[in-house]
């Protein structure tokens, strides 16, 4: 009898352990669709970026904090770069669930708005969903401050945007990203990382 | 007040006598107490072989010089650089680790003056690639106070101030600024055998180059530690 006891208790607890894995512990589901550091040269611009609105002599490689620490610094107004986006991934993209940090310090009174192309890789069932997001990130002068923002979509997906379906999943990757700098003075950008976050379902499973 | 002053006077006099007295009471230099005066050796008779010398009754002859060797580890201080390292990706820095040699010689049985060449790092490792490293080598000059309590135990307390170079090293790129270094902590000496002891001690280093590359930030290698080290009287 006693043996019996231990077996359905040996059991409840094996069943409680899977239970938790299977049901994560609670905490939100991160998937990076981009992470830029700007550290290796090509040029006069951080590999993979290029200058698709300005000066040549606005948007230039420069080092940070440290001389093996580097970022694109950005001066003047109407100063644009583009840069590489990512490898295409599976992830359930929400209202709000695309995430942007970025690192770096400006001037007072400039402000750098990120957009990134979002594409599904393949879609079947007929043409892929692709759009553009974007957030304007308003970087103080202090380099420990990074900035948070949700992008969000200028115009809606096929299926009728995010605001009408609780989740888009499938196949997606980052076709690009701009960053758009106005403001008469400099920003120098060292990292920009493009999540997607979705929050912990409420029942953690 | 005058019979005050002449209190203080005459107390004054009373400790620098006795002070005199401990200062050249022979002894070990953990303090222990003098031997008791020798017996008159009886003269030897004529033809007789010399005898041995007497063992020297004093393990510890007074020391000319000390050689102290200490490994150390304590917790970093949170600065605006680590946050920035955060922020980039790097992992939390957690511990300063390091060793030092300090050369002391005796001014008297409690006071002694020397120097110490200390070695001190941290690292910040990062799950996407290559860590930042940082190292810092500074030469102090330094004194501390010794009080023993028992022949084999001795409290220690010391200061110290000087300055070297800390060295950054992030993404295979070395930034290399100059930092001032200070120290002051507490030194338990244990014993173990004639001219050797061993020793933990507990102290705060300052080792920090302020505003680096212009950055405004901090580059510490600064914090509590607590060492273990070994320590050679000759």
């Amino acid at each position: 009898m006693r043996t019996q006891t231990g077996r359905w208790t040996a059991r409840a607890a094996l069943a409680v352990v899977l239970a938790a894995l299977a049901c994560g512990d609670g905490a939100p589901i991160i998937q990076n669709l981009v992470t830029e550091d700007f550290e290796v040269l090509c040029g006069d611009l951080p590999c993979d970026w290029t200058l698709i609105e300005g000066d040549p002599a606005q948007a230039r490689y420069v080092h940070t904090f440290h001389s093996g620490e580097h970022g694109i610094e950005l001066t003047g107004s109407d100063v644009t770069v583009r840069g590489p986006g990512g490898t295409p991934q599976p992830v359930q993209i929400s209202f709000g669930s695309i995430q942007g940090r970025l690192v770096g310090v400006c001037d007072s009174g400039n402000q750098l708005t990120v957009r990134i192309g979002l594409r599904q890789a393949f879609d079947a069932s007929g043409p892929p969903i692709a759009d553009t997001l974007e957030a304007d990130f308003f970087p103080s002068d202090d380099w420990n401050e990074t900035d948070d923002r949700t992008l969000t979509a200028s115009s809606a997906f096929r299926d009728g945007g995010f605001g009408t379906t609780p989740f888009t999943s499938g196949f997606f990757r980052v076709t690009g990203v701009t960053i758009e700098k106005s403001g008469g003075g400099s920003c120098t950008i060292s990292r920009l990382i493009i999540d997607d976050i979705l929050p912990a379902r409420a029942d953690g499973c | 007040m005058e019979m005050t002053a002449q209190r203080l006077a005459a107390l004054i006099a009373v400790l620098f006598v006795a002070g005199s007295a401990l200062a050249q009471a022979p002894g070990d230099e953990f303090g222990e107490t003098p031997a008791p005066a020798a017996e008159p050796t009886p003269q030897r008779a004529e033809g007789e072989p010399a005898a041995e010398p007497d063992a020297d009754p004093d393990p510890d002859p007074d020391p000319s010089v000390a050689l102290q060797l200490a490994l150390s580890l304590g917790p970093t201080t949170e600065e605006q650089l680590d946050e920035v390292m955060a922020s980039l990706g790097y992992d939390r820095s957690a511990s300063v680790f390091g060793g030092d040699l300090t050369v002391l010689l005796p001014l008297a049985r409690w006071l002694w003056v020397g120097a110490r060449a200390q070695l001190r790092a941290r690292g910040w490792t990062r799950d996407d690639g290559e860590g930042a490293f940082a190292f810092g080598l500074a030469l102090l000059a330094e004194a501390e106070a010794r009080l023993a309590v028992s022949p084999s135990l001795q409290f220690g307390l010391y200061v110290g101030g000087g300055g070297g170079l800390i060295s950054m090293r992030l993404n295979e790129a070395v930034d290399t600024p100059a930092a001032p270094a200070f120290v002051a902590g507490g030194r338990v000496v244990v014993r173990i055998a004639k001219g050797a002891s061993v020793f933990g001690r507990l102290e705060y280093d300052y080792f920090l180059a302020p505003d680096f590359n212009d950055s405004g930030f901090d580059l510490s290698l600064s914090g509590m530690a607590f060492a273990v080290g070994v320590e050679v009287r000759r």
